[in-house]
């Protein structure tokens, strides 16, 4: 239903486009640097393809990892920026910040900027968050089951003895490791500035693997070798859409937050055009039609009760302000600092075990 | 000595002047250079300075991170751990690949074509999926275990993934295309007749394999070997996979220092570490080859 909404949505609003300002033209093209595969697609689908149409600035997406793109901002410092506009994760983005390649934003350059949850504002003033999405737990329902075990209740579950040998963990390289080591130091009184607290917690865990790539733990779900994993909510209802025996739950003692953030690269010459663009990814329709094709959770609250009329899809995500506000986020600042550390003793005291 | 101007340097001529074969691969030389030894170059000199933040390097000086690396058990023991897994799969991809090579280079069946293909097939499959492609085999429920427990070998399943025996399987099947071309052509220029020779004057399959055929073939396993060396001890995306992140190898802690914690002279100083390690072991080999030539 959802879908056709979008499509007649989209068709609409580029027929006006056509009537309105069919000769819209310019000469800039903006350089974005995203992550590839079907979220740069739906990226420039809902959002590129119509500021373009409507303001005839053409968007050429440039698609790599984030820390690939973090490493050619820093590596092009002091000289013409490779970008104009980057999305990044969450703790890179506050790499970024501290590199001093992004440039601030005045909300007021980016009207639906005023539309956002307060969580996906950045204190500082640098790009917002565009997508919430949640880190919890993936599970086989017949594996447990079968193995009689209960579901998955909370974050400290996951050390039943029982799960030995079963159980995945995310490797410290992604966001769902950096989650998981988080959840763990707190269970273990710590918090971000205590990796080792986390790392020993973690170390007491009989994992089968530390997968770092969705296609890995797809490839482990499917196969029965791993059982129960920390995992992201797209990725695992992606699974679960394509008939795995999955569920994926928020543990009681709350889901972590991840977002994905976009920025005006410094140094830019097409700032206006950069800022405007922003503006077109925080767009509500935009925003709906991201969610609807792959299920990462709008960050324009204005969505809320559209969402809310559609539980099937807003299952996927975080979507109304409660699940939002009940989302665990991490300090990053202080995460990111002691993080060489971290992988340091990940090493040392789980890898090599 | 026969079997010389062997694959491993199919660059040594024949006959024409030296000179000539230096012009014509001069652009190769320049492109090489440009593409491989300038971002080489800048690597080395990324590890001889400071990290001063993720992603950042300053412009002090510093040999600390090898003096970090070298006095460190914990790394010792991963560039051990890096040789072992190129020894082992070396010595697999010679025991499985010789027999194989030695079929492709006397057989005259019209089947060779199809064994060939075969041969160099997992070549043409992208390397993530080569290596998930393992998964339904050797996991916990997968075809092999599921095999060794029906005819009742085994009563738990092997742990054949995620961990370090997964990353020598993976290897052995993606580099042993490259041991078995490698041995073909060497074991092709090998004369049958001096075969039938040795087998006419009383020495049986093992000793003609011993004293004739493997001295004359020499070359392509130091060769075959070499390169398989290099490949695996560099190979990331099997290790990555298949060792499911268990595996700690040089080439998997050079790319987490590089991508994720942002580390470029840490990382900088393991490649270059890496480099040198390699480099020594490809000069001690060829070494080794010539004098195995000089004295066979």
């Amino acid at each position: 239903m959802i879908q056709r909404i979008l499509g007649v949505a989209l068709a609409a609003v580029l027929l006006t486009v056509g009537m309105n300002t069919a000769n819209a033209q310019s000469n800039v093209t903006l350089r974005v640097a995203c992550y590839g595969g079907s979220f740069t697609a739906s990226q420039k689908k809902y959002a590129a393809d119509l500021y373009t149409a409507r303001t005839g600035v053409k968007v050429e997406f440039i698609d790599g990892n984030p820390s690939d793109h973090l490493a050619k901002l820093v590596a092009s410092r002091g000289r013409e920026a490779p970008f104009d506009l980057v999305y990044l994760d969450d703790n890179v983005q506050i790499a970024a910040i501290q590199a001093g390649v992004l440039e601030k934003i005045r909300p007021d350059d980016v009207p639906n900027m005023k539309l956002l949850y307060d969580q996906a504002k950045n204190k500082d003033g640098y790009g917002p968050a565009m997508i919430f999405f949640s880190v919890a737990i993936a599970y086989n329902v017949k594996k447990f089951e079968e193995a009689g075990l209960p579901a998955p209740q909370s974050w400290a579950d996951l050390w039943n003895p029982k799960l030995a040998g079963h159980i995945g963990v995310p490797t410290l390289d992604n966001t769902m490791g950096h989650a998981f080591l988080v959840a763990a130091e707190y269970l273990n009184g710590g918090n971000e500035s205590t990796p080792e607290k986390g790392i020993a917690k973690i170390a007491t865990l009989k994992a089968q693997s530390y997968p770092q790539s969705s296609s890995v733990v797809e490839a482990l779900m499917t196969s029965g070798d791993v059982w129960v994993i920390p995992w992201m909510n797209g990725r695992t209802w992606g699974l679960i859409d394509k008939g795995q025996p999955l569920k994926f739950v928020i543990p009681t003692d709350g889901a972590f937050a991840g977002y994905t953030t976009i920025d005006v690269v410094k140094g830019t010459p097409h700032e206006k055009e950069a800022l405007a663009y922003i503006n077109y990814v925080l767009d509500p329709l935009a925003q709906l039609g991201q969610a609807n094709e792959v299920p990462y959770g709008p960050t324009n609250k204005v969505l809320a009760p559209v969402l809310a009329a559609y539980p099937k899809l807003a299952q996927k995500f975080p979507s109304s302000p409660e699940d939002i506000a009940k989302l665990r986020t991490i300090d990053w600042v202080t995460f990111n600092k002691v993080y060489p550390q971290a992988v340091s003793l990940w090493n040392r005291e789980v890898v090599s075990k | 000595m026969l079997a010389n101007g062997s694959a491993l340097a199919g660059a040594r001529p024949r006959s024409a002047a030296p000179d000539v074969w230096l012009w014509v691969l001069l652009p190769t030389l320049a492109v090489l250079g440009l593409i491989f030894g300038l971002p080489l170059a800048d690597l080395i000199a990324v590890s001889v300075h400071e990290m001063t933040g993720p992603a950042q390097v300053g412009d002090a000086l510093t040999l600390e991170h090898y003096r970090a690396f070298v006095t460190d058990p914990f790394f010792l023991v991963m560039v051990a751990r890096t040789f072992w897994l190129g020894f082992l799969v070396v010595a697999f991809c010679l025991a499985i690949g010789y027999p194989v090579a030695y079929y492709l280079a006397r057989t005259t069946s019209r089947w060779r074509g199809m064994a060939l293909f075969l041969v160099i097939s997992p070549l043409l499959v992208s390397a993530i999926v080569r290596n998930i492609g393992w998964f339904p085999i050797l996991g916990g429920s997968g075809v092999v275990n599921w095999i060794l427990m029906s005819i009742g070998l085994i009563d738990e399943p092997l742990r054949l993934i995620s961990n370090f025996t997964g990353v020598v399987i993976g290897l052995v099947h993606a580099l042993l295309p490259l041991m078995i071309l490698t041995l073909t052509t060497v074991i092709q220029r090998v004369e049958p007749e001096l075969e039938e020779a040795a087998a006419n004057l009383g020495a049986g399959p093992a000793l003609v394999f011993w004293r004739v055929l493997l001295p004359l073939s020499l070359p392509g396993v130091v060769a075959g070997s070499l390169l398989v060396f290099a490949m695996a001890i560099s190979a990331y995306t099997t290790p990555a996979i298949l060792g499911g992140n268990r595996v700690l190898v040089m080439s998997t802690y050079i790319a987490q220092q590089f991508r994720t914690v942002l580390d470029y002279p840490a990382g900088g100083t393991a490649a270059a570490l890496l480099l040198l390690f390699a480099a020594l072991l490809t000069l001690l080999a060829l070494r080794v080859r010539t004098k195995g030539g000089e004295a066979g």
